[in-house]
């Protein structure tokens, strides 16, 4: 699907610089869920990765109100795209992603007081957060609206695919259990660094690893294959 | 944002091409915010800095697109301003209820929890005059602010009641600074005996594992079992402040005997119990009557 979009993109791309509309592929959703991960590919947004994810219903709840606000800011960064002046455009987006942010806060202290005292300052600090301000540069000021949609979709389900890999792991280790349902038995003893400040960089090294592990090997069976090919 | 990513397709894409990924964004961006800068800019104000940037772009000044006028800057971070002003008003109007309800129950389910034999309970300030004075529950439902203001003031004092309108135990919160910052405790307090009968973590940021256990750990909270909080002569103040001692060292009603290995988190509820203790013990000894009222 993608490759067949590809000359139409790059031409389109060639013959006006400014005008860089891309069409809806699955790709544009697939993208921040994988390839461009906001997390374990880009290594945006540390600080809510490592500070939150210290219980898997934490990193849900980040990781869904970020959506939310990725989806919310890209739709209406995308729609006045047209309007906002170049020279007022940061501080235009900034005001609009922390109306979504604010929206956010009343939303969790609404649905859960315990949620909201967990995640602390850092819902308020969603608006600092770069993949979103990112997003908005990068992707909703020059796409459409759908595109756009569909894109902070994929961008945000990244972040929360990420933040909770972490946040599971990471209670499962810390506290033996998931999502506050203990997993072992009374001898089980917690290993509490890593629900510790610690233990955040602790298993987001160790999952970098493995995904820059699993890429190597790829490499290499590209490589191999392709020699293969080359003297069969 | 970087020009190159380490970005790599799954086994579809030839791994070895270095051919960019379609539509991708990022490439081509840097070029772009530096035409951008140097064809955009026109106001008096950036002339220099822009002069400067199509210098250093060692490119001749093609013919520009005319500058921004300033009113429609204006006039967009207004539009933006509306839209967002909009949106949060809307959001509070919405949410505001849902939350001060949501909080109301909370603290009452707290309260009752922590007086067993309670059905019912009553809210009280301490005035100015050292004694209790009801607060009105439906102001104090509607007016998020009173109940704030009166919580940034010490807060209230929980009265619990029966089914039958005796007067259970009184319930009230305090806060000490532990390890890591403030540990607020909801307390049971029995007015007859003059003692703290038990203590509830509200609030804390104490480190897991070992700061928790104020809450958990059975023979830390034998401690708050019959905690002396009795008033001296002249009822202003405890007869004994309440203190944390080190552990095993407790030798007196209104010690508490810490947690090895939680020194600091355990001297926090000693404090918070000592600062409730102070502040709520003699408004409510010299209120009994008005509690003892069953509540109507």
């Amino acid at each position: 699907m993608a490759e067949a979009s590809q000359p139409a993109a790059v031409a389109k791309a060639a013959a006006d610089p400014f005008n860089r509309e891309e069409n809806l592929t699955a790709d544009t959703f697939l993208r921040g869920l994988w390839q461009e991960n906001p997390v374990f590919v880009m290594l945006l947004g540390m600080c809510p990765v490592l500070a939150v994810t210290n219980s898997a219903i934490n990193a849900l709840g980040m990781g869904l109100a970020t959506t939310f606000v990725l989806i919310g800011s890209g739709a209406l960064v995308s729609l006045l795209r047209r309007w906002i002046p170049k020279q007022v455009r940061i501080a235009s987006y900034i005001v609009i992603i922390a109306t979504f942010v604010t929206v956010v806060d009343y939303a969790i202290h609404a649905i859960s007081l315990e949620l909201y005292a967990s995640l602390g300052a850092f819902i308020q600090l969603i608006v600092v957060n770069c993949i979103i301000l990112g997003r908005a540069e990068a992707y909703a000021s020059k796409q459409r609206l759908v595109p756009t949609l569909v894109n902070g979709l994929g961008m945000g389900l990244g972040f929360t695919l990420a933040l909770f890999s972490l946040g599971s792991v990471r209670e499962i280790l810390g506290n033996g259990t998931l999502f506050g349902v203990a997993l072992f038995g009374d001898s089980f003893q917690p290993w509490l660094v890593m629900i510790l400040p610690p233990g955040g960089f602790f298993v987001l090294g160790a999952w970098l690893l493995l995904f820059a592990w699993l890429k190597q090997r790829r490499e290499r069976r590209v490589l191999a294959s392709a020699g293969a090919a080359a003297h069969g | 944002m970087s020009a190159t990513l380490p970005v790599q397709t799954g086994t579809s894409a030839p791994a070895l091409s270095p051919s960019p990924m379609p539509g991708h964004e990022y490439e081509q961006a840097p070029e772009q915010a530096v035409n951008q800068a140097a064809n955009r800019t026109r106001t008096p104000t950036t002339e220099q800095a822009s002069a400067r940037i199509t210098a250093r772009a060692t490119e001749p000044a093609v013919e520009q697109a005319p500058a921004t006028p300033s009113l429609a800057m204006l006039l967009t971070l207004g539009l933006i301003a509306a839209i967002s002003g909009l949106l949060v008003a809307t959001a509070y109007e919405y949410t505001a209820p849902i939350i001060a309800e949501k909080e109301r129950l909370a603290t009452e389910a707290a309260v009752l929890r922590i007086l067993p034999g309670a059905v019912a309970k009553r809210d009280f300030v301490i005035d100015a005059a050292g004694r209790l004075s009801p607060v009105d529950p439906a102001a104090g439902e509607i007016a998020g602010g009173s109940g704030g203001a009166a919580a940034a003031g010490g807060g209230l004092v929980y009265a619990g009641y029966d089914a039958q309108g005796r007067l259970q135990g009184l319930a009230f919160t305090g806060v000490g600074s532990g390890y890591s910052g403030p540990v607020e405790v909801l307390f049971a307090y029995d007015p007859e005996r003059q003692l703290i009968v038990r203590g509830k973590v509200l609030k804390s940021t104490e480190t897991p594992g070992f700061g928790d256990k104020l809450d958990t750990d059975p023979a830390f909270l034998k401690n708050l079992e019959a905690l002396d909080a009795r008033l001296d002569a002249t009822g202003q103040a405890l007869a004994n402040p309440i203190v944390t001692v080190k552990n095993g060292t407790e030798t007196q009603p209104w010690q508490i005997d810490a947690i090895t290995g939680a020194t600091l988190s355990s001297r926090a509820m000693g404090k918070a119990a000592n600062q409730a203790a102070q502040r709520a013990a003699p408004a409510i000894q010299r209120s009994l009557a008005l509690l003892a009222q069953p509540s109507n």
